[in-house]
């Protein structure tokens, strides 16, 4: 079962590999085939580029060595091997802490059936997979000696797993100790005189120093950010500062309540060993109306605003309905888990899903969006915790029915791996038409054009095109070509100013470093839609009073149409 | 006609015992053989990343399981999962495989600068290979021949 669940997730990955025939993302997936692209060139690790996350540029690079193949090609399909090792890990991690293969094949499912495009990313590199990777094996050497209490041998690798994991993605870093310190303490309180306890505080504490003082900033960058924000936004929202307080505060209260009630714990065999409650199931579906109060709240406020607004139904049906059914069935896994609060992995898991919901709650009203640190990417985190309560939850349902183990876990396999392949192979990696975000999206047409451009225009020229060109360019481009420059402007910003602004602005681009340089732009068919840019008039030089104006006369000469995409060469002539 | 019947019979009780050999020694086990087994296959595959003229797709098929397996399933088998149980020997193998190529080559230069070597490959296949050579000697040869010097010790003591 366990092989069916590893070949469903890797079906899904090669299924997306081979839907698109080009690495179909503008941004990313460019930047690290980019990095890995310079260590191959240069020799060097671009620190100053993209921090000291450098683990996945070395691993491209070695992989591009090893197979003699495109980087291209490599980032394109090493999704199949990495996200199928990061399915794996989850589930080693779940049946660690649950003993039980049941729920550790039920998470993976769900993990599945939710497949984002950030950690479980099914066609695109990203670090994320490789952080999870890293992340769950610097983590469940702890757990097994929570659960055995034998001295910790296999903490050694989690050391060194720990320090790729910092060399790897720093996202990943930073929510990975965000519930590290939480269970350090828990630990410390459990096992007081323990020496490895101590020593696991020790490493939390000092990977928290090592990240704010010597790895990078982003943790105090974080906190300053909020600060603005709460700042600017208590001038719209007075009430918005002490609501974040009082989360803050009971969440203090929360975790403090937690740690007391962990003393003296029992250490529970098996998850299997739970016997299911009818209260339990009442309780649940009394809850229920305050989830959906609570859910209601969430769409309400600006972030879900912002997500739900750009829903489709497409995406209403495969990535939303699998997700508030997981949320549902996790909450029943909670209520479970509270009955038996007494036992190590309940607290563990408890702690984990509190602080991940305390922590989306504070995003969700104080969007740190732009900086990476936006409620989406975050949510992917939170789905990991999620879906282990989640699988409890539904065990304990079929448990309920009197079906035997086989049975429940039979018919959620059959189920859930009928749905998961569709649902996962389709939410996973959407494309625009079923409601992906078009800016970060890259065709055939626009392969098409980058590749025009790279065989075609002068080496020295300069590129004006939205940002989503930029990173796909560069990594593309023929060492030969290395001079031409990509101004990724949004473009979409000239939509509002008039087309003198422009061409003020296209002037000055196109004399630089005491020389001129071919200036050419590339437009999509939605700003020719918008029909702002240059008044709809593309091929119409300059009159005499704007050469008076802009010194120079200036025209847009077509040079490449492809469907949609067209590339503009701008001209400099003088009139006669 | 008697003769090869006699020299036929030799080699099949040498043969009984030898298997019987390697059945008082543990190394008929389903562990030995798969450790042994991909002993063999290392020492084939390793041959794979020099020779040039093969294609690079089957290049990547043999040689992907000594980058990508071996080395981890060494390393997890040599420290610490004895009674662990078989998902998490896979997970772990492929974990510390893949944690094995940053970590082996920024520390082979010790140094941000790397130069990036086309023999990483090569390299860390003679890794990989030497600590499955490791892995069977401490673990199955290893054990025989500690028990054979152990049983001439006992035979040479005077009591």
């Amino acid at each position: 079962m366990l092989g069916l669940v590893l070949l469903a997730t890797l079906l899904i990955r090669v299924y997306n590999i081979i839907r698109f025939p080009n690495l179909n993302s503008a941004f990313d997936p460019w930047i690290h085939i980019q990095v890995a692209d310079r260590l191959i060139n240069s020799g060097k690790i671009d620190l100053e580029y993209h921090g000291a996350n450098f683990a996945v540029h070395i691993i491209l690079a070695y992989l591009k060595l090893l197979t003699g193949t495109s980087l291209l090609s490599v980032a394109k399909y090493s999704p199949i091997l990495l996200g199928t090792i990061a399915t794996l890990s989850v589930m080693v991690f779940t049946q660690k802490l649950t003993k039980s293969y049941s729920i550790a094949i039920i998470t993976g499912i769900f993990l599945g059936l939710i497949a984002d495009r950030y950690v479980f990313a099914t066609n695109l590199i990203w670090p994320e997979i490789l952080g999870l990777i890293f992340m769950n094996f610097s983590l469940y050497p702890w757990v097994e000696h929570l659960s055995s209490k034998k001295p910790l041998k296999k903490s050694s690798f989690s050391f060194v797993f720990f320090l790729l994991l910092l060399l790897t993605h720093r996202l990943t870093v930073l929510i990975f100790i965000l519930f590290l310190i939480p269970i350090s303490i828990a630990l410390l309180i459990w096992q007081k005189q323990n020496i490895m306890s101590i020593s696991f505080a020790v490493f939390s504490i000092g990977s928290w120093y090592l990240w704010i003082t010597n790895v990078d900033s982003e943790v105090s960058s974080l906190i300053e950010r909020m600060i603005s924000r709460i700042s600017r936004v208590t001038v719209i929202f007075p009430a918005l500062p002490l609501m974040v307080v009082a989360l803050v505060l009971i969440s203090v209260v929360i975790l403090v309540g937690l740690f007391l009630l962990v003393r003296n714990q029992e250490v529970l065999n098996s998850f299997e060993e739970i016997e299911p409650d009818t209260r339990i199931f009442v309780l649940w579906a009394l809850s229920i109306a305050l989830l959906v109060f609570l859910i209601s709240e969430a769409i309400a406020s600006p972030s879900g605003t912002q997500y739900f607004g750009t829903v489709n139904q497409t995406q209403l049906i495969f990535k939303l309905i699998p997700k508030v059914f997981i949320f549902l069935c996790s909450f029943l896994g909670i209520l479970f888990l509270f009955k038996y609060f007494r036992t190590w992995q309940s607290v563990f898991l408890v702690v984990w899903v509190v602080i991940f919901l305390i922590a989306f709650g504070v995003l969700l009203f104080l969007p740190l969006g732009g900086a990476g640190y936006d409620i989406y990417r975050f949510m992917t985190y939170m789905y990991f915790p999620l879906c282990i309560s989640a699988a409890i939850g539904v065990f304990y349902c079929f448990k309920l029915r009197n079906l035997s183990l086989q049975k429940a876990v039979a018919v959620v396999f059959i189920v859930s791996i009928v749905s998961m392949i569709p649902i996962g192979a389709t939410s996973a990696f959407m494309t625009p038409e079923q409601g992906a975000f078009t800016q970060n999206w890259l065709d055939a047409r626009d392969y098409a054009a980058l590749e025009w451009m790279n065989d075609n225009i002068n080496s020295y020229s300069v590129v004006l095109a939205d940002k989503r060109y930029d990173f796909a360019f560069t990594s593309m481009m023929d060492p030969e070509n290395s001079h031409i420059t990509i101004e990724s402007e949004e473009l979409h910003l000239y939509y509002n100013i008039t087309h003198q602004e422009i061409a003020k602005k296209f002037v000055r681009q196109l004399h630089f470093d005491g020389e001129w340089h071919e200036f050419y732009i590339l437009i999509d068919s939605t700003m020719l839609d918008y029909g702002l840019l240059f008044d709809h008039q593309l091929y119409r030089p300059l009159s005499i009073d704007e050469y008076d104006e802009y010194f120079y006369v200036v025209y847009l000469e077509l040079v490449f149409y492809s469907n949609d995409i067209s590339l503009f060469h701008l001209v400099r002539s003088r009139l006669t | 006609m008697v003769e090869i019947r006699e020299k036929l019979t030799i080699i099949k009780d040498k043969m009984l015992s030898f298997i019987t050999f390697l059945r008082q020694n543990d190394l008929l086990t389903a562990e030995a053989l798969f450790n042994i087994g991909l002993l063999i296959y290392g020492s084939i595959a390793i041959s794979f990343l020099n020779i040039r003229n093969t294609s690079d797709d089957i290049q990547i098929i043999v040689t992907f399981p000594l980058l990508f397996f071996v080395p981890g399933y060494a390393i997890t088998q040599l420290s610490f999962y004895e009674n662990t149980n078989k998902l998490e020997i896979l997970a772990m193998s492929f974990a510390i495989s893949l944690a094995l190529i940053p970590l082996f080559i920024f520390f082979e230069v010790g140094h941000i600068t790397l130069i990036p070597n086309t023999k990483w490959n090569e390299e860390l296949a003679i890794i990989a290979l030497l600590l499955l050579t490791l892995l069977v000697l401490v673990k199955h040869i290893g054990t025989v021949i500690l028990g054979a010097i152990g049983r001439i010790r006992s035979k040479s003591s005077p009591n």
